[in-house]
């Protein structure tokens, strides 16, 4: 029951904070393979069922542009913040650093 | 790869028309990634067990696809306390009303058993198809994402005032119901709307006095009243208890006037002897003695409870005592 309550706390922690993390890592151009690598190299895995699900909602809010593109041989799709998710990102990591502060504070 | 292509048939079949060709190819591209990287690490292909580690890890193709979906809710955040405020409604305005207005229509008809039982079913149909509309309703505004003004506009002055109702005063609705129906039941039988077969050979002698006939009637349909009452004001008030005070108080008294004729019946029974037949007498009067006996217990601390309530003192929480004396809380 503990073990419970704190996976589903612990998931709804990261739940806002991945969203910042894809936004921060698609300041450069990659690919949904690739974005997931970095983020679990960061400490911030991301199952697939997750992160293109997320990556469709965003781009359809407008924080990023996609195309597909042959790489290696393969078709891949490309992820990027748009211009208007370039400023979102600042707006949102101004706020994460607040929260943090205040936390660390209370913390 | 044949499983890989399965397992994304599979997903690809649950996804919306317009985004299959787009999500199967990003997603086929990512698990074949994982693979490629997988069989460059090992320096061999991946075995059937190790793509399916691959694809396992990936979620089944349901809850892959259901990630997807726009709508992950039926009926979301701002419907939903709406949605279960109507259910309520049903359950409890609804539902009730049916039943009572069904099972009173059906005492005054032929065959009033038969109608009754009917009556229950209809109104167990119409609650439930009642239900059935309101959540398709709720599930259109939540589709339609239509904007409830009014959670925005509004003004905490303009609140309902609602009763602030100690727990310890609260009528549980379920009593109300089960005393309704009890009551309903009982005149039936007492008014003769409702024959119970009786068996051919049986016959009463010495029938309950006819002047219980009028106060019991009174008692009961009173009875009957207030937990109609206390359906749709499930709360206790010092005027309500002491009209109780008063039920409690005849139905003692009518309880000691019955006790003091008894025996109440004396039998004829063809084909069996007067020594069986006193036996069976003694037996029958004596169950039912002890039957009004026991009421009247209930009844004089069910009188003990609302008098405390109707002074404006909390009852007795004894169980017991509560259960006689009306449940105290939800």
């Amino acid at each position: 029951m503990g073990t419970d309550a704190f996976e589903n706390l612990r998931l709804e922690l990261r739940r806002g904070s991945l969203i910042l993390a894809v936004l921060a890592e698609l300041r450069q151009e990659q690919y949904g393979y690739t974005l997931r690598k970095a983020l679990g190299q960061h400490g911030l895995a991301i199952d697939e069922g997750t992160l293109y699900p997320l990556l469709r909602r965003l781009e359809t809010q407008g924080l990023l542009q996609s195309q597909w593109r042959e790489e290696d041989k393969r078709n891949k799709r490309f992820y990027q913040l748009s211009p208007e998710g370039i400023q979102i990102l600042e707006q949102l990591s101004a706020e994460w650093h607040a929260i943090n502060s205040s936390l660390d504070q209370i913390l | 790869m044949e499983i890989l292509d399965r397992y994304l048939n599979f997903i690809r079949l649950l996804l919306p028309r317009a985004k299959q060709q787009d999500i199967i190819a990003e997603l086929s591209e990512d698990l074949r990634g994982q693979m490629a990287d997988q069989e460059a690490e090992l320096g061999r292909p991946l075995n059937q067990a190790e793509i399916e580690a691959v694809l396992k890890r990936c979620g089944h193709p349901l809850m892959v696809a259901a990630r997807y979906q726009s709508q992950q809710a039926l009926i979301g955040v701002p419907f939903y306390p709406l949605y279960i405020f109507a259910l309520k409604l049903v359950q409890w305005v609804l539902f009730p009303l049916l039943l009572v207005v069904g099972v009173a229509v059906a005492l005054f008809r032929v065959h009033p058993f038969l109608n009754m039982a009917g009556a229950i079913g209809d109104a167990i149909a119409s609650a439930l198809y009642m239900v059935g509309l309101i959540t398709v309703i709720f599930i259109v505004l939540e589709r339609l994402q239509v904007k409830l003004s009014f959670l925005d506009d509004w003004k905490p002055s303009e609140l309902p005032k609602l009763p602030v109702v100690p727990d310890q005063k609260l009528i549980p609705r379920s009593d109300s119901i089960g005393g309704f129906i009890g009551c309903a039941a009982f005149l039936s039988w007492w008014t003769g709307i409702l024959h119970i077969p009786q068996t051919p050979k049986l016959e009463f002698l010495n029938p309950i006095p006819a002047d219980f006939f009028w106060p019991v009637l009174a008692l009961f349909a009173a009875e009957m009243a207030l937990h109609a009452v206390n359906l749709f004001l499930p709360w206790w008030t010092r005027r309500r208890a002491a009209v109780r005070v008063l039920f409690d108080v005849c139905a003692l008294a009518l309880s000691v006037a019955l006790m003091r004729v008894w025996p109440w019946f004396a039998f004829t029974l063809q084909g069996v002897s007067p020594d069986k037949l006193a036996q069976v007498e003694q037996i029958v009067n004596l169950t039912l003695y002890l039957c009004v006996l026991g009421t009247g217990l209930g009844y004089g601390i069910r009188l003990l409870q609302d008098m405390r309530r109707a002074l404006g003192k909390a009852p007795f929480a004894n169980p017991l005592v509560s259960w006689f004396g009306g449940a105290q809380s939800r």
